[in-house]
């Protein structure tokens, strides 16, 4: 028996991103747990039932099923998922935000007039059993709480990895494994959009570069360290304490480090343990990929700077004295 | 609005200057192209000059009054007629909201073969306005666009770019295309580009012109609500050292040594 107001938890189009519907039906049973509601899960596409246990597996209550062995676009998918929220009445539905599904989700959203929040962190039921989504804005950091208003149903867009996936063990095999087979009418389902490959280039295979997340102490070049003088004392600085030198956008877009070494919102994100920026603003485009550092130390010259705000050591003085400071300091103690 | 020419539309979306930090070189003005649009404008400009292809090309923004700064800049950059939404009853208006009221001003323009929007912008930064807005107005959808090159009556050709292939793709009109790319510098652009540019009219288009239903659009028609928000990550608890003395190195040195102070 499937309920209304039931957790609804979108399947991604491929399986390739199973891992990350596993970790969102994860995320739903906890709150299902919380909240006495089912958990659903829609999946199109060919039957695979080794593949629906490991759904049910992580909480999934009910599988939805549409067999369809066609390739399936934006549109066909849309389609599905609209038939069965008529059908089933979720209360929300989540989906994980891979590049296709994030337009479903918006289709979707636009189909029922429904509020959707987008690359969600956290979901959280409150004690009126009313679902809030936590999101991240970038620009002016920080954590918004939102919450669905003047619609009966509320969605929300995870990405890969914001949840942890959880497998639940299972007493009896059979229990609770329960798969509907969902027919749809072929005037139901929308064409998806004429779109042909005219041409494919794979890019050359590079040889396996530096890896920027295998450092634990990083060195960051911004602007404000660009002359080549001090470029060559970070990277003395920086082989010497065998660490790894990133930088700053505003640094690869003037062709001084590789794209591979972009740390930030369009770049990498890292986490080491020290990281050392300097001449580096602290553009919250930046901000978003190394905050997770377990120590921040900034030189800037400007105690303004928004960098130094979230710097445990922020030291204002120039990058070259500073440099100059720190590559004697190292003389003396390898003379030690 | 009338034409007999097909109508290429970007939506533009105008952001806060001072989002824009130092990248700005006129930050006398409020608002500023969204960097995502910013770059595709230039590109489709370029574009219309190469390809001598008749098609008027729209720049569309929602926003107050102060926002027209935003589109007199992408006319002396080359955008042939811009067009403001503006009304009081649109603002705080969610994507829900928001894709309604942009399908309305798309209705009223009329021959509209495609339209292109940033894939994100760099404030709100939800990235679902453009697959809302094709549902609402049924235009095919091609989305992470890294690149527009070329197009006719009827098809497009684009290019998606990802880290192992680049994938040229053709696809029918009309559509919206939802466009992955940004520049962080401003664009410069002359000053008879810009006195030019002053004296083109921009229209303005407000709930009545729309025909709209007020109750679907600002808050009232949005459908998700802030009902809290809060400072995601300064640290408290920084110490400061103005100038590096001989100290702060041998600490700092000792720290990258791995040997601890506490
Ligand atoms: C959509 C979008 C995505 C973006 N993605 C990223 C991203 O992924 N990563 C990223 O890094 N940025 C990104 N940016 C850009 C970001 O907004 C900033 O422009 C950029 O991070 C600034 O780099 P910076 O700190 O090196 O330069 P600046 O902002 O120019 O800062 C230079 C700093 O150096 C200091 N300085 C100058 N000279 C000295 C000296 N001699 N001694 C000491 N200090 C000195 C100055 O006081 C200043 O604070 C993005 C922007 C947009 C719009």
């Amino acid at each position: 028996m499937i309920s209304n107001n039931s957790i609804l938890v979108v399947c991604g189009l491929n399986v390739n991103s199973d891992e990350h519907t596993m970790q969102i039906i994860s995320k739903a049973s906890e709150l299902s747990h919380q909240t006495k509601k089912q958990v659903l899960l829609a999946v199109a596409g060919n039957y695979d039932e080794l593949r629906f246990r490991a759904f049910t597996d992580c909480g999934a209550d009910c599988i939805i099923f549409w067999e369809y062995t066609k390739s399936i676009g934006i549109m066909k998918y849309s389609s599905f998922i609209s038939a069965v929220i008529r059908e089933y009445s979720p209360e929300i539905v989540l989906f994980p935000a891979t590049e296709s599904i994030k337009s479903v989700a918006a289709i979707i959203s636009s189909c029922f007039e429904a509020g959707l929040t987008a690359d969600c962190i956290d979901i959280i039921c409150d004690e009126d059993n009313k679902f809030h989504f936590y999101r991240a804005a970038v620009s002016n950091s920080v954590i918004a709480k939102i919450v669905g208003i003047n619609s009966s149903l509320s969605m929300g867009t995870v990405k890969e990895g914001e949840f942890k996936k959880k497998t639940y063990s299972k007493n009896d095999e059979n229990d609770n494994f329960q798969i509907m087979f969902y027919h749809m009418n072929t005037d139901e389902i929308d064409k998806d959009y004429l779109d042909d490959i005219v041409d494919i280039k794979y890019r050359e295979k590079v040889e396996e570069k530096t890896n920027i997340n295998n450092y634990s102490i990083v060195f960051c070049i911004g602007r404000g360290a660009e002359e080549s003088q001090t470029i060559e004392k970070i990277y003395r600085l920086a082989e010497a304490y065998n660490a790894c030198v990133v930088g700053t956008k505003a640094v690869i877009d003037d062709n001084i480090l590789d794209k591979a070494f972009q740390v930030g919102q369009s770049g990498k994100s890292i986490s080491p343990s020290i990281y050392i920026g300097l001449g580096v603003s602290g553009a919250n485009q930046h901000i978003v990929g190394m905050k997770n550092s377990q120590l921040i130390i900034a030189v800037n010259h400007d105690a303004d700077a928004p960098i130094m705000k979230y710097a445990d050591y922020a030291i204002i003085d120039d990058v070259n004295v500073f440099l100059d400071k720190m590559l004697d300091m190292l003389v003396s103690y390898q003379s030690e | 609005m009338e034409c007999t020419y097909a109508r290429l539309v970007i939506c533009i979306k105008p952001v806060k200057s001072s989002l824009m930090g130092k990248n700005s070189n006129n930050l006398e003005d409020e608002f500023r192209i969204n960097p995502y649009e910013l770059k595709i404008l230039k590109e489709i400009i370029a574009l219309k000059k190469i390809s001598k292809l008749p098609f008027i090309l729209t720049c569309v923004s929602m926003g107050t009054k102060s926002s027209e700064s935003v589109l007199r800049r992408a006319l002396a950059m080359g955008a042939d007629e811009a067009v403001l939404i503006s009304d009081s009853s649109f603002a705080g208006s969610d994507t829900v909201a928001t894709s309604y009221i942009l399908s309305k001003a798309i209705q009223k323009l009329e021959n509209v073969k495609f339209i292109i929007c940033g894939s994100r912008s760099i404030d709100g930064e939800t990235g679902q306005v453009p697959a809302a807005l094709s549902e609402r107005i049924r235009y095919a959808l091609y989305t992470e666009v890294t690149k527009i090159c070329s197009f006719n009556e009827n098809n497009v050709v684009f290019l998606k770019d990802d880290e192992n292939k680049k994938v040229l793709h053709k696809g029918e009109l009309p559509a919206v295309i939802s466009y992955n790319g940004f520049q962080i510098n401003d664009e410069t652009v002359s000053l008879m580009a810009l006195k030019r540019a002053k004296k083109k009219e921009i229209f303005i288009m407000d709930k009545d012109d729309l025909n709209i239903d007020v109750s679907r659009c600002g808050m009232t028609g949005s459908k998700t609500k802030v009902s809290e928000v809060r400072s995601s990550f300064t640290k408290i608890s920084g110490e400061q050292f103005f100038g590096i003395s001989d100290e702060t190195a041998h600490f700092l040195t000792d720290i990258l040594r791995g040997v601890h102070h506490d």
